[in-house]
This record gives C-alpha cells, sequence and structure tokens, in this order.
C-alpha cells in the first residue's frame, strides 16, 4: 500500500459513518487481502478495546461507590468535558471562514440541546442545508 | 423473560441507528445516544453516562467503544451479553458500509460530490459536537472544582501537546483530592 493509498482510506474513512481508525483498517485490510482481510482488521481493531473497555466496567461496577474512586471518576469526567470543549472550539474555529457555516452549526446545537432534535433529522435537515450550500459556493466561481 | 428479551432488542437497535448515523467519525451521535440510554430506556444515569464516555476517552481505540458499558449496565442479568450486543450493533453496520462502499469508491474517488457531501456535512457535525458539550456536562459533578478542571484541560488540550490520557488522569488526582 502507497502513501495514497493510505490517504485515500483517511479521507474516506472520515466521510463514511463510524470510528475514523476503525474504518481506515478495514480499508487497509480490504485493499491487502480483500473481504477477509477486512474481517480480519475489524477483529484486530475492535476486540483489544472491547477487552480493556470490559475490563474497565468491571472494576467500575466493584468500586465505583468508594468515595476515592468516585472523586477520580468525577474528576476524569470534569477532564473529557474539557476535552470536548477543545475539541468543539477546533472545529468551530476551522469553520469561521464563512458565517453561513457558523449560523448552520450554532442552528444545529442549539436545536439539538434544547429541542432534543433527533439525529437522523438534524443531518437530513442541517446537513442537507449544508452540502446545498457547499454545492451552491463550489460552482459559483465556475459560472 | 420477555422483558430481558425487549430490552436486548432495545439495545441491538438502539446501537444499530446510531452507528449508521455516525457520520464524522461517530463524534455527532452523543446526544441522541444520551437521549436514548439515559432519557428514554433508563440504562444509565446521566453522571454515569458521562464516566462511560470518559472510560471510552481514556481507553485506546475508538471513543465509542463506550457503547459496551452502557450494554454492560443495561442487561443487569448478563452484563457480557449486553456489553457484546451493544458493542457488535455500534461497530458492525458502519463497517458493512464501509466495505460495500469499497466497490463504489473508485467512481467515487474522481466526482465532485465527495468533497461536496464531506464539507456540507461538517457544520451539521460540529454543532452536534457543540451540544455533545452540553450533554457530557450535565453528567458532571456541579462543583466549581469540576468545571476549573475541565477549564484547565481545555486550554491545556489547545495549547500544548499533552495527550488526551495524560489530561483524563491528571484532572482524575485533582479530583481524587477535592471531588470526593
Amino acid at each position: 500500500m502507497d502513501r495514497d493509498c493510505f490517504m485515500d482510506g483517511l479521507e474516506i474513512s472520515q466521510i463514511l459513518p463510524g470510528p475514523n481508525i476503525l474504518n481506515l483498517a478495514l480499508y487497509c485490510g480490504q485493499r491487502v487481502r480483500g473481504v477477509p482481510g477486512a474481517v480480519a482488521a475489524f477483529l484486530g481493531a475492535s476486540i483489544p478495546p472491547f477487552i480493556i473497555v470490559l475490563i474497565a466496567g468491571a472494576l467500575y461496577f466493584k468500586y465505583s461507590a468508594n468515595p476515592f474512586v468516585q472523586g477520580a471518576l468525577r474528576g476524569c469526567a470534569a477532564g473529557a468535558l474539557g476535552l470536548t470543549v477543545g475539541n468543539a472550539l477546533e472545529l468551530a474555529w476551522d469553520e469561521r471562514a464563512d458565517w453561513a457555516r457558523i449560523v448552520l452549526l450554532a442552528l444545529t446545537a442549539v436545536t439539538v440541546s434544547l429541542l432534543h432534535m433527533p439525529l437522523l433529522l438534524v443531518l437530513v435537515i442541517f446537513g442537507g442545508i449544508g452540502i446545498v450550500h457547499q454545492y451552491v459556493t463550489t460552482r459559483r466561481p465556475k459560472q | 423473560m420477555s422483558g430481558f428479551a425487549d430490552n436486548l432488542l432495545h439495545l441491538l437497535w438502539t446501537f444499530a441507528q446510531l452507528s449508521v448515523l455516525g457520520f464524522g467519525g461517530g463524534k455527532g451521535i452523543i446526544p441522541q445516544m444520551h437521549y436514548d440510554a439515559v432519557t428514554r430506556y433508563q440504562w444509565v444515569t446521566s453522571q454515569q453516562f458521562t464516566q462511560f464516555y470518559t472510560i471510552g476517552k481514556l481507553v485506546p481505540g475508538p471513543t465509542t467503544i463506550f457503547a459496551a458499558l452502557v450494554g454492560y449496565a443495561a442487561i443487569p442479568g448478563r452484563p457480557l451479553l449486553g456489553a457484546t450486543v451493544a458493542t457488535i450493533a455500534m461497530f458492525v453496520p458502519s463497517s458493512a458500509i464501509m466495505v460495500a462502499f469499497d466497490a463504489l469508491w473508485v467512481r467515487f474517488q474522481a466526482s465532485p460530490w465527495r468533497v461536496i457531501i464531506a464539507q456540507g456535512l461538517a457544520p451539521a457535525i460540529v454543532g452536534l459536537v457543540w451540544s455533545s458539550v452540553w450533554t457530557i456536562a450535565r453528567g458532571v459533578a456541579v462543583s466549581w472544582v469540576a468545571y476549573a478542571v475541565a477549564a484547565v484541560v481545555t486550554v491545556l488540550m489547545l495549547r500544548t501537546k499533552l495527550s488526551t490520557p495524560v489530561l483524563i488522569l491528571l484532572s482524575g488526582v485533582v479530583g481524587v483530592a477535592a471531588l470526593r
């Protein structure tokens, strides 16, 4: 597999549903050995995290009542919130060049947070508006 | 017994839908997953949901592996079964789409729609990530210490090269000292 092929895999991994790392593993597996390669990549990329998270889960349910563990979990959760905020800021910063995209982003966030709009509808309505907007702005310079 | 089977089917169906709708690396599914797991089926509390998400960020691999922990809690008598069903439902449908799409990829690669779809979906996905901030915040302890930790971690993440697990574990140390 050459570098271009890897970059293509990364790009398609980011477009299609599913975790990027898992999708990239599937892409590489399929390129090298076809569907059996993809199956092997799936197992290799999902079983180790599954086992680790199961161990974490067993420990969680056994010890989460302990005040020290509860303190650690509360601290870790606050840290994860901070990471999510950082991630959201970085992603929004990437959209800053186009005010229409910022408005769409804010509308999505408010609608989902306050009205609990179902994910499918969010993707159809706000994703759809975004795709139409992108289509129009991509075509405009050529005309 | 039918309650058990119903619960298992709800788990399977819920995570399979999230899997198929997980555009943008699954970043956008957190608000819907919270609605299903906490509000609709009450498999976990808001606090548990946030802590499971945290564990998902801490362990190597995709964050959405924390679906396994929701499944673990959802089927009280058979936690391993719940975890397995949730994980399969979370990862198999999106993987099947990825593998099936391979044949179409060669044609799609040269198409302008590739960029239009990826770029066009981005604002909605980022909006969903902002909504995730609200979702995750609901399960964080109501305490100025917790909010201060979150603020400091945000700055450290943006301004330093400290890794995700390091930042989460450092926050845990602060938690042991000040959030018991």
